[in-house]
């Protein structure tokens, strides 16, 4: 059974194919949460939900739309609205203890650390993508993190272009400046491609 | 023109592919060509953030999850059990439908304080709204909590584009709607004028802060003016309904 023919069986209601649906792109969907989300549990949680979703809503899926934008969709909105919530409950717990609790990243006195390998650099940047904004979060996790290109990214998060760049570039802005600050200086790992 | 080191610095932030149009290519080229300090950026931007490729190398899937699996058809099967219909299949939305739930949600993200979009600000455009001389309704805006509800349907059914804002697919001229459409559309989401009038009223006022809100929301120039030109027959038909 090939994808297309697995999509038609479920959306007319066929639940085994439907397994084989989730079988097929669950890692793509997980792989987003998790980075969305920054936990493993959480994406889980939040990758369950969307393809309920996706079960009930399939029948009135268009299929000459891209699935996996739909369901990147779904799986973002859902992301969002928990970074929302968790933003909100961790900016009451920041404004208790904003004296006596300075960020990680950039702490006076800390030792930069000079010989940061690449590896650990991407997990660096990994981490501290999780205290961005949500919406920057969100632009910089699906287009640097999930290859998404700049169009299929403002589709999935459902903002124009222009928006787009404009939080990618307000992210890669802030995360290097938290690079930096962590003693993460320009030279020291050289991890090639694109950049 | 001479582009000046704030946009050469936006601009150099947009490395990859596809971020920069071929005319900024080229004028950050000429740019670059005569500042030190932007070429020496460009050069850190770009190594600083190089280390983002090792984790797009690590592919776009994470490994098969049986549990997972079994996870989403008991979530499934507890749907059916509690007599969670599936969407009927053949039934598509009108055109005008579809069309004025976009517009509405261009309304509601404005009203349910979105993260790019806070109280605080709302709070401050009413303000602004008022000196301005324009009749401000008074209603507080924790009256617009509820949309959030209704609003999480539409995302949850993929009808409503995303999070941030929704935006008509390229070359679709989603906002060609009626203001009586729209009204109803607001309406059943249950939209009040007064509130709906705050918002109306500071698009028309068309300060700062909205400048800010075209930039990261996605609101642009053309949706707003397509917004208040049904403005008076959206409100009108609202207070009607």
């Amino acid at each position: 059974m090939d994808t297309h023919e697995i999509f038609l069986r479920s959306r007319d209601g066929d639940s085994e194919a439907f397994r084989a649906l989730v079988e097929h792109y669950q890692g793509y969907a997980l792989r987003l949460a998790v980075r969305l989300l920054g936990s493993e549990d959480d994406a889980k949680d939040a990758v369950q939900d969307a393809f309920v979703r996706v079960w009930r809503h399939l029948p009135r899926f268009d299929p000459r739309a891209r699935f996996t934008t739909w369901l990147y969709r779904i799986v973002t909105n859902l992301c969002y609205d928990r970074l929302k919530a968790d933003r909100r409950r961790s900016r009451a717990v920041e404004a208790g203890s904003r004296e006596s609790d300075p960020p990680a990243a950039g702490r006076a006195g800390q030792a930069p650390d000079r010989g940061l390998e690449a590896e650990e650099a991407a997990q660096r940047i990994l981490m501290l993508s999780e205290g961005l904004p949500p919406a920057q979060r969100l632009v910089f996790v699906l287009r640097d993190l999930q290859d998404l290109s700049v169009k299929e990214t403002a589709e999935v998060a459902g903002i124009t272009e222009g928006a787009v760049k404009s939080n990618l570039y307000h992210a890669r802005k802030a995360l290097r400046g938290q690079l930096r600050r962590a003693g993460v200086g320009p030279g020291r790992y050289r991890a090639g491609e694109d950049a | 023109m001479t582009m000046k080191c704030t946009e050469a610095e936006r601009l150099i932030h947009l490395y990859r592919e596809g971020e920069r149009t071929p005319v900024q290519e080229r004028a950050l080229e000429r740019h670059l060509r005569g500042c030190t300090a932007c070429a020496r950026l460009a050069a850190e931007v770009q190594d600083d953030l190089a280390p983002t490729a090792l984790l797009r190398r690590e592919g776009g899937a994470a490994p098969p999850d049986a549990d997972l699996t079994d996870r989403v058809m008991a979530g499934v099967r507890a749907l059916e059990r509690e007599g969670g219909r599936r969407e009927p299949g053949p039934r598509r939305w009108a055109g005008w439908q579809s069309l004025a739930v976009a517009a509405a949600a261009v309304l509601l993200l404005f009203l349910t304080g979105q993260e790019l979009l806070t109280y605080h600000r709302l709070a401050r455009l009413e303000q602004q709204v008022t000196a301005a001389g324009m009749p401000a309704a008074g209603r507080g805006l924790a009256a617009v909590q509820p949309f959030e509800q209704g609003l999480g349907q539409l995302r949850a059914a993929g009808l409503m584009p995303g999070p941030f804002g929704p935006r008509g697919r390229e070359g679709t001229d989603w906002m060609v709607v009626d203001g009586k459409q729209l009204a109803r559309m607001l309406h059943s989401l249950g939209a009040e004028p007064g509130v709906v009038s705050i918002i109306l009223e500071a698009l028309a006022v068309r300060d700062s802060s909205l400048a800010e809100i075209d930039a990261e929301d996605g609101l642009d120039t053309r949706e707003i003016e397509i917004l208040l030109r049904h403005r008076e027959e959206i409100l009108s038909a609202l207070r009607a309904l």
